[in-house]
């Protein structure tokens, strides 16, 4: 049943990304050619457009960047605690699979922007030797340090399931109140964060302590970088499970559609 | 197979201090047109929502087809809600995807011929459909399924007589003749002619639940008539005997 629900929320987002993802890849590919192409004339029109361009550019970058957040934030309001939430709720499935197919539906769309924005950046100062020598020392990077490599990519996940769960908890909250159900999610949001950054500036230091007996920086080991790694995906996984539970059992006993 | 589709005990569902149900008491039997008859505030969508698993009693027991309600009274619910709940950025056919993706017993064909019928194309985005067309194609989806138990919330309340007359022609000559349906509605002359059973909520209380020939035998007086009379609100500078 996940994977049907995956189904239509991947429709349901895709529709508004792909454009957007097809029109950045073509405006960087635009900008591109015409950085490399105009670059020895000095005429002010072309300079003027070249401007605009690379303006509608970024434009597109950040108007990714911030569609991508309203529409996780969207998809789940509107998809479950609106209208929408009386098909959602009356189907035959249970509340955690809601749940997944929208956490993991908002997992890929933030990571696929992510990827395109990189790969319109990487369009835009297209350079085939840069890349080459790029690529190559990325490659011989992970070879040497394959622990780290993994553990850094393990912890973006984890970051982003408890950033998006944050999120969800927040809107599931909110959303027990009577009135106002839009504010109280802001405001849930704000506490969680202000708690979360207050207690990882306090518990860092006396946690390094605790763990390698020393304040030393942990960047300066590879050992203890990994640790690092470890520990903080796992700070994060543990705090998006309690999110994602939390608001399963709201979903599931308390729900209050209007 | 349990006899009853829906047994009610002591159902009671608060909202913080305001009390919308209490201590709610019924059995509904399997191929009957119950009437779920109350003003607006009795408590009527709030019985639905617990039915279909929207809401949690506060005390009490619910049982569906035997089963408190989850994801296996789900699938034998076909529910009309008295609101849109279809997603407006799809097409007709994506809609009807996901009812046979999820509903084990929804007839596409039967769904097709119906929107067919209310020249609706499977093509057609339902953002650019009028509040009537899409009330209809709801409707039409909803009595597509062959489900065990039908809720249906104040399916004529808002519309024309003629739209009533569709909605009422569609529910009757499509509901799956061993399933139950049940419709809240305070507009009762219009459906009181296809009732076999009808429950009276009164602020969340139900005050009368029978057999409708034996109400009427019993009462002297059609279902609309006894309705008025359980329901009558002294009105403010007293009665108007124009009428």
């Amino acid at each position: 049943m996940v994977f049907k629900l995956l189904k239509y929320d991947f429709k349901s987002m895709l529709r508004v990304f792909i454009p957007l993802w097809l029109a950045l890849l073509a405006v960087s590919a635009i900008n591109h050619f015409s950085v490399s192409a105009t670059s020895s004339y000095a005429d002010s029109l072309i300079w003027d457009m070249k401007a605009i361009a690379m303006l509608v550019f970024f434009g597109l970058i950040i108007a990714a960047g911030v569609l991508t957040a309203v529409l996780v934030i969207q998809r789940f309001y509107l998809g479950l605690l609106k209208d929408e939430g009386y098909l959602m709720f009356t189907l035959p499935v249970k509340p955690w699979q809601l749940l997944t197919s929208k956490v993991v539906s908002a997992l890929v769309v933030c990571a696929l922007s992510l990827g395109v924005g990189v790969l319109s950046v990487m369009i835009l100062g297209y350079q085939m030797e840069d890349y080459q020598r790029m690529f190559s020392g990325l490659g011989t990077t992970i070879q040497t340090y394959p622990e780290s490599f993994i553990a850094l990519l393990v912890l973006g996940l984890a970051y982003a399931f408890a950033a998006i769960t944050q999120i969800y908890v927040s809107l599931a909250l909110g959303h027990l109140a009577n009135r106002h159900r839009i504010a109280w999610a802001v405001g849930v949001y704000i506490a969680i964060q202000t708690v979360l950054s207050w207690v990882f500036t306090n518990s860092w230091d006396p946690l390094r302590v605790m763990l390698w007996g020393t304040s030393y920086p942990v960047f300066l080991d590879v050992g203890r970088f990994n640790q690092f790694l470890w520990i903080m995906a796992g700070i994060y996984l543990v705090l998006g499970g309690i999110f994602f539970l939390v608001t399963e059992r709201i979903l599931s006993k308390k729900l209050n559609l209007e | 197979m349990n006899d009853f589709i829906i047994q009610c005990r002591g159902l009671t569902k608060n909202y913080g201090t305001k009390t919308a149900l209490e201590q709610v008491e019924f059995s509904i039997g399997r191929g009957r047109i119950v009437g779920l008859l109350g003003p607006n505030g009795s408590g009527k969508t709030t019985l639905i929502k617990l039915l279909c698993g929207l809401l949690q009693p506060t005390s009490g027991e619910l049982l569906i087809d035997g089963h408190t309600p989850g994801a296996y009274t789900k699938g034998q619910v076909s529910y009309l809600p008295d609101r849109m709940y279809v997603a407006d950025w799809m097409k007709v056919r994506d809609l009807m995807g996901f009812f046979r993706d999820f509903y084990q017993d929804f007839d596409g064909a039967k769904a097709s011929e119906m929107c067919q019928r209310l020249g609706i194309q499977e093509k057609d985005r339902i953002k650019a459909m009028s509040k009537g067309t899409k009330e209809k194609l709801q409707l039409a989806l909803v009595m597509s399924r062959k489900a065990q138990l039908y809720l249906l919330d104040e399916p004529i309340a808002g519309v024309d007589p003629a739209a009533r007359d569709y909605i009422m022609n569609t529910i009757l000559t499509n509901y799956n003749e061993n399933g139950t349906v049940l419709i809240s509605t305070h507009l009762i002359g219009d459906v009181e002619r296809v009732l076999d059973e009808a429950m009276f909520l009164k602020n969340g209380r139900m005050v009368r639940h029978q057999n409708v020939d034996d109400l009427r035998q019993q009462e002297g007086k059609s279902v609309d008539a006894l309705f008025r009379e359980i329901f009558r609100t002294e009105p403010f500078g007293g009665e108007y005997h124009g009428f």
